[in-house]
């Protein structure tokens, strides 16, 4: 018996056929729900971790719904748990909402829904049935939480949760971030089977975004609250990983690696002193690289980088609030590329509320360019209204329709979305050209390479 | 500068492109998602086939 079952939904049937490595997707373990586990464990309970995209045996990581609601069965009767924990993304989320329902037909445990889509959307996951949302990092309240209903204390001392009571939703206030990083145990990466997944190496380094693009919810499930780990904290992580289960292609999660230049180089200086055979990759800003940090990057390891970039067109970039410029993502491009990192990634996005006609075009256009640059994977989505982003909040003022909103297709790649200067079938066109001019360049480079 | 094609050119770039994987544009979202290899994928140099010659490159 354990005393939490912690459960990684599986994928929704769009995503059949994406075995690739462009499906990151079904490509990490669940590292999220392992640092709850170890904080769990610190605090006396047994844990275990299910990530459900691994019982589809074809490697996409769906399950139809029949076969979810058998899985779920299963695990609830192997681990029987006293509390089910359920993370999701915004398009996970219709699956979770059939774990609890699968859960449910088979015991009245509480079942505790987290992760950011419920995060934002706490009022929805109630009201589906879930009986508490643990809102943003979880560590601490999902703890707490469980210390209440087993002690019978008032819920409404636990910061950080929502719950029905009377027929009412109560939002705690939001609890502190947990502020020292180091202070959280590492992730339980034994409750994890590891070789199911490429990435076996994913750590992260630090939490949260400061920065206040209109696209993305990472600032706002932080609050925009940044924090780092130590370096030698980090590097403790990095030799248990090496030492316990023989990791050596590391893969930093962090939403920035590189957002604090000088501190990203001596952690990587650190890194080169302590590790002479490893190779990593890691997500990083254009306005922060520069090219002596490059050189760290290499030096420490580095073999993969991605830039987000998202426009080819400046006022469009200005307008989503990214903070960068063109000419800081062609200087970030080349340095990474003259110090030698062999893989670079600049992905792009297209729909944005002032993107027209023209400025894809442009997109399209610096994409292909930046390969000529350096650059060897220019991936680009379509402006996805994901909840928790200003988009999505404030879609009317940016002159967004959203026509239509099914979770388990907000993913990028599917129109949700008409603006005020294009249709949700123009914007389809447009992506299905940008995506194949794009991959067409793509194709050709690597043909020259060979 | 750098070449800045017209949008009914690239539309020909990605004609071209599902060509190439026997499908049509309209298609090409499905054809991406079957990509693989050291060419398509954001950590590719170190998940991919030829990732060795990267780790070996650094010793």
């Amino acid at each position: 018996m354990k005393d939490v079952l912690l459960v990684l939904p599986s994928l929704p049937e769009g995503s059949r056929n994406g075995r690739s490595m462009l499906h990151a997707e079904t490509s990490a373990p669940p590292i999220g729900l392992a640092y709850i586990a170890s904080y769990l464990t610190q605090q006396g309970h047994s844990t275990a971790i299910e990530d459900l995209r691994l019982y589809d045996k074809t490697g996409d990581g769906v399950l139809s719904d029949s076969v979810l609601e058998s899985v779920v069965s299963g695990i609830i009767e192997k681990h029987n748990p006293r509390f089910v924990g359920v993370s999701s993304k915004t398009q996970t989320y219709p699956n979770a909402r059939r774990i609890l329902q699968a859960v449910k037909s088979v015991s009245d445990i509480p079942v505790i829904a987290g992760g950011i889509h419920t995060t934002f959307l706490p009022k929805e996951a109630l009201q589906d049935g879930f009986d508490f949302v643990v809102r943003r990092e979880g560590e601490e309240t999902i703890s707490e939480l469980i210390q209440a209903i087993e002690e019978r204390k008032d819920y409404t001392q636990v910061t950080g949760i929502s719950f029905m009571k009377d027929g009412k939703i109560i939002n705690t206030p939001d609890r502190q971030y947990v502020r020292d990083l180091d202070s959280l145990p590492f992730p339980e990466r034994d409750s994890l089977d590891l070789d199911k997944y490429i990435q076996r190496g994913v750590i992260i380094t630090s939490r949260g975004c400061p920065l206040p693009c209109n696209f993305c919810s990472c600032g706002a499930f932080s609050n925009h609250a940044y924090r780092r780990r130590g370096k030698e904290n980090i590097i403790a992580e990095m030799k248990e990983m090496e030492s316990k289960y023989d990791i050596s292609e590391f893969f930093f999660h962090d939403d920035t690696f590189t957002l604090q230049t000088e501190d990203a180089k001596a952690l990587c200086k650190r890194i080169e002193e302590e590790f002479k055979d490893i190779v990593w990759g890691c997500q990083a800003r254009a306005d922060t690289m520069e090219p002596e940090l490059a050189k760290s990057l290499y030096d420490a390891g580095c073999r993969a980088i991605q830039f987000g970039v998202e426009s080819g067109n400046q006022e469009v970039l200005t307008s989503m609030r990214k903070g960068i410029t063109l000419q800081q993502v062609e200087d970030a491009v080349s340095y990474v590329h003259s110090a030698g990192i062999p893989n670079i990634t600049c992905s792009f996005i297209i729909g944005h509320p002032e993107d027209t006609e023209d400025s894809i075009a442009d997109t399209i256009n610096f994409a292909r360019h930046l390969l000529d640059v350096g650059a060897t994977y220019t991936p680009v989505s379509l402006l996805t209204p994901f909840p928790g982003t200003s988009i999505y909040k404030n879609a009317e003022a940016y002159g967004i329709k959203i026509v239509e909103h099914p979770w388990d297709q907000t993913y990028f790649a599917t129109p949700l979305i008409e603006t005020k200067n294009l249709t949700r079938e123009r914007l389809k066109e447009l992506y299905n050209i940008a995506l194949g001019a794009i991959f067409n360049k793509i194709y050709e480079k690597a043909e020259e390479r060979r | 500068m750098y070449e800045n094609k017209p949008l009914y050119e690239l539309a020909k770039e990605a004609e071209t492109f599902a060509q190439r994987y026997n499908t049509t544009v309209e298609g090409i979202p499905e054809a991406t998602k079957r990509l693989e290899g050291p060419d398509f994928g954001m950590f590719a140099a170190i998940t991919g086939f030829n990732k060795d010659s990267y780790r070996n490159e650094r010793k």
